[in-house]
């Protein structure tokens, strides 16, 4: 994001007409500020001083002069197209002005017909020039005209705000020629320098320009800046004005924009803005937008004590900064208390981990005492772009070794994450054996999450485990093949010793999706005999479909490919009716009720900021739930749900 | 086999004519539509078979010419077969004219010194007095030549030409004679056949452009010398007609008081030209002919 909010314009350097002559071919006939751009002399007399090297780019032998008595127009004073010969002083002396030569690239400029009516760039070793070469068919002494405006920039410059200038300066002038044979008749073509010149002073220095050219005909031109599109607004951002917003608002200004900027303050994440300014949820991401196209606010997230952060690289070169170090103090610290120095700002900043929340870190380093408003502080840290949030992706594992349900199937990649935000189930069979999950080291890929079983869903099949029941009948997707790797064996003795500890039953009951309108679908043969719900036919359909696994998964976890693993340990046999949906009943322990949504979300593609807005829950009770899902014994253990902090 | 034409000359004098003309089967009114060539436009063109005509036609404008002499110089020069250089007879430029034409032959010589060289003075149709603008030019153009050749000299042959009539096809039929690789062979053949016929004489034309290949050898009769590019251009003519009314032209037979004539596809790309003055030979008799000496002369092409 640009400091300044503006996108930057580049500066053009040269502004040149270009025609092809009918006995010189493609020549420049005006270009504007004079002499930048090298033209070779029609003679090049072997008596003169050899020529410097932006003349001829190669001097043949034997070059004599030739006798030509044509010439286009009266050309500008720089060019050298007369026949006298020229002081090799005044060609030296000016050869340092020159950009280029225009024959490296007038092959460009008046191309074949092919190329003509486009927009063609072309760059040279320091430059890049833009044009719209046009090919006028008409009654011309060889039938066509073919001519080319062109803007030299340099060559790193982003043209993409010129582009819409080009073509309409091209369109125009074809208009006027078409009309009054503006460009072709040597009584108006002098007209074409003045047009030159005013193009190339306004435009550098007003960004538009308006040019009459005969009594019918003008340019009208302004260069609008060229943003990028804005990414995605999501719920759970929390957007930050970086100008006065109350200033800007005007009378006509959007229902809805004006009512949703009174409400950021940075504190404010989305749908709470939604809330507050009492406007659609839809309405007020659409705001919120456009305000990021405009580059007018910028996000940051949710600030909850039990946030982790973390430096970046650019704190290098950030700390050393002057309005890094001078900003810093009097921002974070709260009114009436003295100022921390910047190396112990900067010594605080790098106590925050990924792994250690704030309160730790406010508890550790006394922050309390310090006076310093943790919340600006760390809010100062992701503006300035040196600290950046480490967020939490929970993960739902599968509690036996044998149940994940694998789709090997990499598409499974996006209807997950499709499928989060959309109520329609089915897990998406992702399936990945924890092995794998582990060893990519992203969570998404591996999470065996539960497929979606949503109570509003209809019976979605359950990819999942393998569990036998000769009951269920939805046999997952015919002939998956699955390969155990070593990796998944290990963890699979992880697992098993996992289930051991808590009490050997895969029937964690927890799952909910024993909702008994789930139907599951796995016919694995697995050891748990707990019955499994046959799934209606319709879930069956689904789930080929959704091509789960195939019925009968061998017991070890064999993932064939690493996607998105929506499949909860399945077979639960647990997924007897008796378990209540919302409660765990895991080892007869009492938990805290949390809601069935969750758990298809738990499948490390949405972090813990998202399902805290999502779910209107706070750290505190999420964290709780997680608990509850996962069967974790105590506090910060989450039992079946990795957290993987990125 | 492939052979490199350069087509080159002066800007607006008609090479890009000449060749919409000959290779394009345009008709001469056409030509006033084409446009300035930019740079070098390349054709590629099927001759014989095996022969395909890679033809360079370069814009003659001032800064194309001087690229060329230059920056392209070893692209432009390189593995020539044959330099055809046009001179508008009408032009008021002739020095300069003439002095890119001797760094031409200049640049030929570096890199392609075994090239045959042919300048066509072109539009003689514009000429007052044909012969004597003619041969005036031809006596310049020798002369500057051989200015730059000096010892080692390539030949150059000087032809007239106009799209609109048919010197056109005369020039342009000895060029592609001289590509020819078994052009000799191929006129013994034919004037074997031309006995076994009976016949006058015997002319093998290409198929597309219809320029003349081989003949056989001339009769003793006084024929009309231009009598091989004027055939070329009526049955062009005639061809053309045949596409207006789309049909295809494949074959022709004439019988009349003074003579006999067919004119019928031998091979893939050739046609052959009948002319018998015996009046008791029949047309069907020479098409027996025709179909059997079809294979001899596909053979000779290198097409079995």
């Amino acid at each position: 994001m640009p400091s300044d909010g503006d996108s930057f314009l580049p500066r053009i350097q040269s502004v040149f007409y270009a025609v092809f002559d009918n006995s010189l071919g493609p020549t420049i006939v005006y270009q504007v500020p004079e002499g930048l751009i090298a033209v070779p002399p029609p003679n090049a007399n072997t008596l003169a001083t050899p020529v410097t090297e932006q003349f001829a780019p190669i001097e043949p032998p034997g070059l004599t002069a030739r006798n030509s008595s044509t010439s286009l127009v009266s050309p500008s004073d720089a060019r050298p197209t007369s026949r006298s010969l020229y002081s090799p002083q005044k060609r030296s002396g000016s050869s340092t002005r020159f950009l280029f030569n225009f024959d490296d690239i007038s092959k460009y400029v008046i191309p074949q017909s092919q190329l003509c009516g486009r927009l063609v760039t072309c760059s040279t070793k320091r430059h890049r020039i833009i044009g719209f070469p046009v090919q006028l068919k008409g009654k011309y002494q060889r039938n066509y005209l073919r001519y080319n405006l062109c803007f030299v920039f340099e060559r790193g410059a982003d043209l993409s705000c010129y582009e819409p200038v080009v073509r309409k300066v091209s369109r125009v002038l074809t208009a006027c020629e078409e009309e009054s044979e503006f460009l072709s008749s040597p009584n108006t073509s002098p007209a074409i320098h003045a047009i030159l010149e005013q193009l190339y002073e306004d435009l550098n220095s007003y960004a538009e320009t308006s040019i009459p050219i005969d009594r019918f005909n003008s340019i009208e031109l302004k260069i609008f800046p060229f943003y990028p599109n804005p990414p995605p607004v999501k719920d759970w951002m929390v957007p930050l004005a970086l100008i006065n917003l109350d200033k800007r608002i005007e009378a006509n200004w959007d229902l809805t924009m004006v009512k949703v900027c009174r409400h950021i303050d940075g504190v404010n994440h989305v749908s709470r803005i939604a809330h507050l300014a009492d406007c659609d949820l839809a309405l007020t991401r659409l705001a919120i937008s456009h305000l990021l196209y405009y580059q007018v606010i910028m996000t940051i997230d949710i600030f909850q004590y039990s946030n982790m952060y973390t430096l970046r690289k650019n704190i290098q070169t950030l700390a050393v900064e002057a309005d890094v170090k001078e900003e810093c103090g009097p921002y974070v610290t709260k009114p009436g208390k003295p100022i921390p120095d910047w190396p112990q700002l900067l010594h605080l900043y790098s106590r925050l981990k990924p792994g250690k929340t704030v309160l730790e870190w406010m508890v550790k380093h006394e922050i309390h005492e310090l006076g310093i408003d943790v919340r600006r502080f760390t809010s100062f840290g992701v503006i300035k772009g040196f600290l950046r949030r480490v967020h939490r992706w929970p993960v739902l594992l599968p509690s036996e070794p044998g149940t994940p349900v694998n789709e090997p199937k990499r598409t499974r990649v996006n209807s997950l994450s499709g499928w989060a935000y959309s109520p329609s189930p089915v897990v998406l069979p992702v399936d990945l054996s924890p092995s794998q999950i582990l060893l990519r080291g992203r969570a998404p890929q591996t999470a065996p999450v539960v497929p979606s079983l949503s109570p509003d869903l209809a019976s979605p099949p359950m990819p999942l485990s393998p569990r036998p029941t000769p009951a269920t009948v939805s046999a997952a997707t015919p002939g998956r093949t699955r390969r155990a790797s070593a990796a998944e064996k290990v963890l699979e003795q992880l697992r098993n010793r996992d289930i051991q500890k808590t009490g050997g039953s895969p029937r964690t009951s927890w799952i909910q999706y024993t909702d008994p309108t789930i139907g599951i679908t796995a016919t694995t043969p697995t050891p748990q005999d707990s019955p499994i719900r046959a799934v209606g036919g319709t879930s069956q359909s689904r789930r080929q479909s959704l091509s789960f696994l195939p019925a009968n998964p061998p017991p070890s976890p064999v993932l064939a490919k690493a996607t998105i693993s929506a499949t909860l340990t399945p077979s639960r046999p647990t997924l007897s009716p008796s378990v209540s949906t919302t409660t765990v009943p895991r080892n007869g322990r009492e938990s805290t009720p949390f809601p069935k949504e969750l758990l298809p979300l738990l499948d490390g593609e949405h972090h813990t900021d998202e399902l805290a807005v999502r779910f209107e829950a706070g750290w505190p009770l999420l964290e709780q739930w997680l608990m509850a899902i996962g069967g974790g014994e105590g506090p910060g253990d989450f039992g079946r749900v990795a957290m993987i902090y990125r | 086999m492939k052979k490199k034409v350069l087509l080159m000359g002066a800007s607006g004098s008609g090479k890009t004519s000449m060749r919409s003309l000959i290779f394009s089967n345009n008709p001469a009114s056409l030509t006033t539509r084409l446009g300035a060539t930019i740079d070098v436009e390349q054709n590629h063109v099927r001759f014989l078979g095996d022969l395909i005509l890679n033809l360079w036609d370069c814009g003659g404008q001032d800064a194309f010419m001087d690229s060329y002499l230059t920056t392209q110089r070893s692209t432009i020069f390189q593995h020539v077969g044959v330099l055809i250089y046009v001179f508008d007879v009408e032009t008021n430029e002739m020095h300069k004219d003439l002095e890119y034409y001797r760094d031409c032959l200049e640049g030929l010589r570096q890199y392609s010194p075994d090239a045959a060289v042919f300048l066509l003075v072109h539009k003689m149709d514009l000429a007052r007095d044909r012969d004597a603008t003619f041969e005036k030019k031809k006596k310049d153009l020798q002369e500057q030549s051989d200015k730059v050749q000096g010892p080692a000299a390539i030949p150059v042959t000087v032809f007239g030409t106009s799209i609109y009539d048919e010197s056109l096809y005369r020039a342009w039929s000895s060029i592609v004679h001289t590509l020819i690789p078994n052009a000799a062979v191929l006129s013994k053949h034919l004037t074997i056949f031309a006995e076994a016929c009976s016949a006058t004489e015997v002319i093998l034309f290409e198929r597309t452009t219809f320029l003349v290949i081989a003949t056989s050898s001339p009769p003793s009769a006084n024929l009309e010398p231009t009598r091989y590019e004027r055939t070329s251009e009526l049955i062009k003519a005639f061809k053309r007609s045949c596409s207006r009314v789309r049909e295809e032209f494949h074959a022709l037979e004439m019988e009349l008081p003074q003579f006999s004539a067919v004119l019928d596809e031998l091979t893939k790309n050739t046609y052959i030209l009948i002319i018998v003055h015996d009046p008791a030979v029949e047309t069907a008799a020479l098409r027996l002919n025709v179909r059997m000496a079809r294979r001899k002369f596909e053979q000779l092409q290198g097409l079995t």
